[in-house]
């Protein structure tokens, strides 16, 4: 990773980003000034900029990031998974295949698409009734959170979805749920204990995907929502060849990735070894 | 029955195959040339909605989106197509080395997959595609995007590998005795050829949003370029249509909110559409090689077949003659040593720099005439003239070499003299005090618009730029908040007796009080100015029928101040190149009549072009199907050195772009820029016709060199051969 950055640091000396979080101007971030000259941009110190430390700066954009993050988390496993074992395991067999062909559809739909997607629904919707529904980009606490969630959460969701109904549907018709249902058990139980005890290495690992989806498009959403999240943070530190504030969004990133692998592995692997 | 079980698969192929024909027929399918731009002849401004003539609108600049969105298909796929396989020959090779032998082997390999996979696409993708330079094309783009995101497909193949391996098919084979080699290429990859075929639609898929992402980042083939509507406004455009380029040069928020939505919607559609339609299509295709051996396929009929297709589809395509390939001869017959000889010469017989509406001027309008056989005419016109003053401590600059004039307004200010460092979210941060204070910028900065802006909301009076400041320089004189001016660094430590404090020192966002009071005085005014410009027709102007062709070229450039140190280049050598541009083209058999005007100075440079086109017939303005206007010293910088070493600055001009062009094997294609200012200056001399302008703004550092005069030259007659074979286009 920090060869790459520093061989283009060595290609590319971009321009001195103009804007601090501030949503509007930030999409001009690579903008070079015309004429300048690649060896008149310094680098540039971010944390200063913002009369802060490094550390400070990015735990304060991790933070940000984690509220969509973990937003988007709640809502695709809360969400995603009940709603793949119905239809996995309850929905009437059109119904199902609908809705998975649907899912097989929103998971290719890239996360910047939806987002545009949802600005321009937002700002026609504002248009219409002529008072804000919820802002279309910036930052907050509030209603500023509906897009980046939902543009976050959507692909993860139908991955989530989908992965939990195939599993299901195919657990459904396992031997072991037949000799239970012959046994006479309350389909409750059948269910719990044995279906979804079963899949459960499948749900970990769904999960999980899932953030590794989220924490993919994590990036290009912050950029185009302008949510000051460590994200948009890293490219802003490469591109303004901050190097400590670079690095650091680097170690936090990778540990977040390796956490989510490392939790891949002992979940699926535990939970395999009880299913055998 | 048969229809409704392979449904999936028909739908499928029918988008892939509606793709594939867009990359592979694009060009063809396109309405228009891919630098045509919309909205010349008619008056309209660009970016026009979508309507008849174009589907989806076009960009900032006039270019059919509908055209673009074909005629890059190749391009955006193409680097789709080969990172995806790149992905999947490193990745499957490694991840099968991993999974099949396990052990050691395995444990580092996967560490390293980790490394790459640690980190989200999109920064990994910026900084690989920057470190493999943005200018170096679809391959470096291929590459970057191949070699660092192989480590999805090396978990995939590991794992199902490894999982193969312990199948009783493979220990069956090992059992009698077959070689490894043999057990992973006749029992191995056919069982997991289903898996590689989706694995491989999705890493195209995958490249194709990345290549989304980025584009919406900017960071694109050729880079960001700079450019300025008729407002002054900038925008970023693209230099050669490919979808991420398009989605680079929108701007998302303001097109969601009420802008050119269609600009934003038109390569983000296709981008999903493609990612659809493969997807759609590998998944189907996955489903059907489950139940197939692949080596079944691997008939020497079906190669032959496939073989046979191929060369069918590629036909129309190789019988097609490239439609600027003429122009591109015609350029290539003219760039030989001779050319550069003549300006060479030209440039030594060159008179001194000089100033304009001054004896020199005639002089060198008087020299023109001569050598290239044009015409004198007499030019009086009303210029601004701007004066300017500022004095610092006990000193005073004036304009003319030290002081440049950048906000053109009036202004009289004066107050204690600050130094201000760093940028101005940094001073607001800081609460710093500028109340009536004339500020000196010293270090590098953001645009001059939000420094001025923040300068005035601080109450600061009046800004001076010291020159090596890199705040970005404007293009050409404008408004701002307060009064602007850029100084020589030198001229300022000569006048203040000491150094300029620097941000290394003081820190970023803070103020330090230079002690001296300054006054900065701006007087624009209308002045008289006589001028001689130059018209030269060509030696017998031809048939009614034939195109005429009206090139613009500025054989003095001012206005601007050298403070870079030796700039004086410029107005030297800028008569000497225009006149070898007229001699030759004079002596090229252009399909086309030329009428040159020769116009000096800057200020002038209106009044000129104004005068010289009045000069032409009736029936010569009915003639005319095209303006090109050269800027300055014949845009000095339209070609620059090696982009990779020079860091790129030609390719971020509308100039540097169209010699970029022509300077592969001489060049690709033409891509003429709309000029506003000109367009007005021919209706007010009621000429309609397009208008061009092959600017040129380089870093201002690079003299003319034998590449840089031959590059002008060769841009400016392929120009005009393009437009001369374009007549109908023009007057549709």
């Amino acid at each position: 990773m920090l060869i790459v950055y520093q061989l283009a640091r060595l290609r590319y000396a971009p321009s001195v980003a103009t804007s601090g979080l501030s949503p509007a101007s930030i999409p001009g971030w690579l903008i070079a000034p015309p004429g300048s000259s690649p060896l008149a941009n310094p680098s540039f110190d971010l944390a200063h900029l913002y009369g802060t430390d490094p550390p400070t700066l990015i735990v304060t954009a991790f933070l940000w990031s984690s509220a969509i993050v973990l937003l988007s988390c709640a809502l695709t496993i809360a969400g995603g998974i009940p709603l793949g074992l119905w239809l996995g395991l309850r929905a009437p067999r059109a119904v199902a295949a609908i809705v998975l062909a649907t899912t097989s559809f929103g998971l290719t739909l890239p996360a910047f698409f939806i987002a545009l997607a949802l600005q321009v629904a937002a700002v026609w919707l504002t248009a219409r009734i002529h008072s804000t529904v919820v802002p279309v980009y910036g930052y907050g606490l509030d209603g500023h959170l509906v897009i980046p969630v939902i543009a976050l959460s959507l692909a993860p969701f139908a991955y989530v979805t989908r992965m939990v109904a195939l599993a299901a549907s195919a657990a459904a018709r396992a031997d072991y749920v037949r000799t239970a249902r012959a046994k006479g058990l309350p389909e409750r139980v059948v269910t719990y204990r044995h279906i979804v005890a079963n899949i459960a290495a499948t749900l970990t690992e769904s999960a999980l995907g899932a953030l590794r989806i989220m924490l993919g498009s994590l990036v290009i959403v912050e950029y185009l929502l302008a949510w000051p999240g460590i994200g948009l943070l890293t490219l802003r530190a490469a591109n303004v060849q901050d190097v400590p504030v670079f690095i650091g969004c680097a170690i936090v990133i990778a540990s977040l990735f390796l956490a989510s692998e490392l939790a891949l592995d002992v979940g699926t692997h535990r939970r395999g070894a009880v299913s055998a | 029955m048969k229809i409704a079980r392979n449904a999936d698969m028909i739908v499928g192929f029918v988008l892939f195959a509606a793709v594939v024909a867009a990359a592979v027929y694009g060009e063809l399918l396109a309405p228009h040339d891919a630098y045509f731009v919309s909205g010349v002849l008619d008056g309209r401004s660009p970016p026009l909605e979508p309507g008849p003539g174009v589907p989806l609108g076009t960009d900032d600049v006039g270019h059919d989106l509908w055209s673009w969105l074909l005629i890059g298909a190749r391009t955006t796929l193409g680097i789709a197509l080969v990172a995806a396989v790149l992905r999947l020959l490193i990745g499957g090779a490694l991840g099968a080395i991993a999974g099949w032998q396990g052990g050691r082997k395995e444990v580092i390999l996967a560490r390293i997959a980790l490394g790459f996979s640690s980190f989200p696409a999109t920064i990994l993708g910026v900084l690989g595609v920057i470190a493999f330079n943005v200018y170096s094309g679809a391959l470096g783009f291929a590459l970057a995007l191949g070699l660092l995101g192989w480590a999805d497909v090396f978990g995939w193949t590991r794992r199902e590998t490894s999982a193969q391996e312990r199948r009783a098919y493979i220990e069956s084979a090992r059992s009698v005795g077959m070689r490894e080699e043999r057990v992973v290429l006749r029992h191995l990859v056919p069982n997991i050829a289903a898996g590689l075929i989706a694995l491989l639609a999705l890493q195209v898929s995958a490249v194709l949003l990345l290549l989304g992402e980025l584009g919406l980042l900017r960071i694109f083939i050729g880079g960001p370029v700079v450019e300025y509507g008729p407002t002054g406004r900038a925008f970023v455009s693209a230099s050669q249509p490919d979808w991420s380029g398009m989605l680079a040069a929108t701007r998302p928020i303001s097109a969601v909110s009420g802008g050119a939505l269609w600009q934003l919607l038109a390569p983000a559609g296709a981008l999903v559409f493609a990612v659809t339609a493969i997807n759609l299509f590998g998944t189907a295709l996955a489903q059907r090689a489950q139940t197939t051996n692949i080596y079944a396929l691997v008939q020497p009929k079906a190669a032959l077949a496939v073989v046979f297709v191929m060369v069918l589809t590629a036909l129309p395509l190789l019988l097609r003659p490239d439609p600027l390939q003429p122009e591109l001869d015609y350029a290539q017959a003219h760039a030989d040593g001779q050319t550069v000889d003549t300006i060479a010469r030209h440039l030594v017989e060159a008179p001194q720099p000089r100033a304009p509406g001054t004896s020199g001027a005639r002089a060198a309008a008087e020299y023109l005439a001569v050598v290239t056989g044009g015409t004198l005419l007499p030019v009086t016109a009303s210029v601004l003239t701007p004066t300017i003053s500022l004095r610092l401590g006990t000193g005073t600059l004036a304009a003319g070499g030290d002081l440049e004039l950048i906000a053109e307004d009036d202004a009289s200010v004066s107050g204690p003299a600050v130094a201000i460092l760093g940028s101005p979210f940094g001073l607001t941060r800081h609460g710093s005090e500028l109340q009536g204070r004339v500020a000196f910028a010293v270090s590098s900065g953001p645009s001059l618009d939000t420094l001025a802006n923040t300068l005035r909301e601080l109450g600061a009076r009046g800004l001076v730029l010291v020159s090596d400041s890199s705040v970005a320089a404007p293009h050409g004189r404008g408004l701002y908040a307060i009064p602007v001016v850029r100084a020589a660094r030198d001229a300022i430590l000569r006048l203040l007796g000491r150094d300029l404090p620097s941000v290394d020192e003081l820190g970023n966002g803070r103020v330090a009080d230079l002690d001296v009071d300054a006054s900065l005085v701006v007087r624009v005014a209308y002045t008289q100015v006589s001028g001689t410009d130059v018209v030269i027709r060509r030696a017998g102007i031809g048939p009614p029928d034939r195109p005429l062709i009206l090139v613009v070229a500025g054989y003095e450039e001012t206005g601007v101040i050298h403070y870079l140190g030796d700039g004086d280049w410029l107005s030297a050598s800028s008569a000497g190149l225009v006149a070898s541009v007229a001699k030759t083209l004079q002596a090229q058999p252009i399909r086309a009549d030329v009428v040159l005007l020769l116009t000096a100075g800057d200020q002038a440079n209106a009044a000129g072009l104004v005068v010289g086109l009045e000069q032409l017939s009736a029936a010569e303005r009915e003639r005319a199907i095209a303006l090109i206007a050269v800027n300055g010293a014949l845009g000095p910088f339209l070609l620059q050195p090696d982009a990779a070493d020079s860091g790129n600055t030609s390719a971020q001009t509308a100039g540097g772009r169209v010699a970029h062009k022509l300077a592969d094997a001489l060049g690709l294609r033409l891509r003429p820029q709309r000029s506003r200012t000109l367009s007005l200056i021919a209706r007010a001399a009621d000429v309609r016709v397009p208008t061009f302008a092959l600017l040129g703004a380089g870093d201002g550092l690079t003299p003319p060199n034998a590449q840089t005069e031959r590059g002008t030259v060769e841009v400016l007659l392929t120009l005009v051969a393009y437009l001369a074979s374009h007549v109908e286009d023009l007057r549709r």
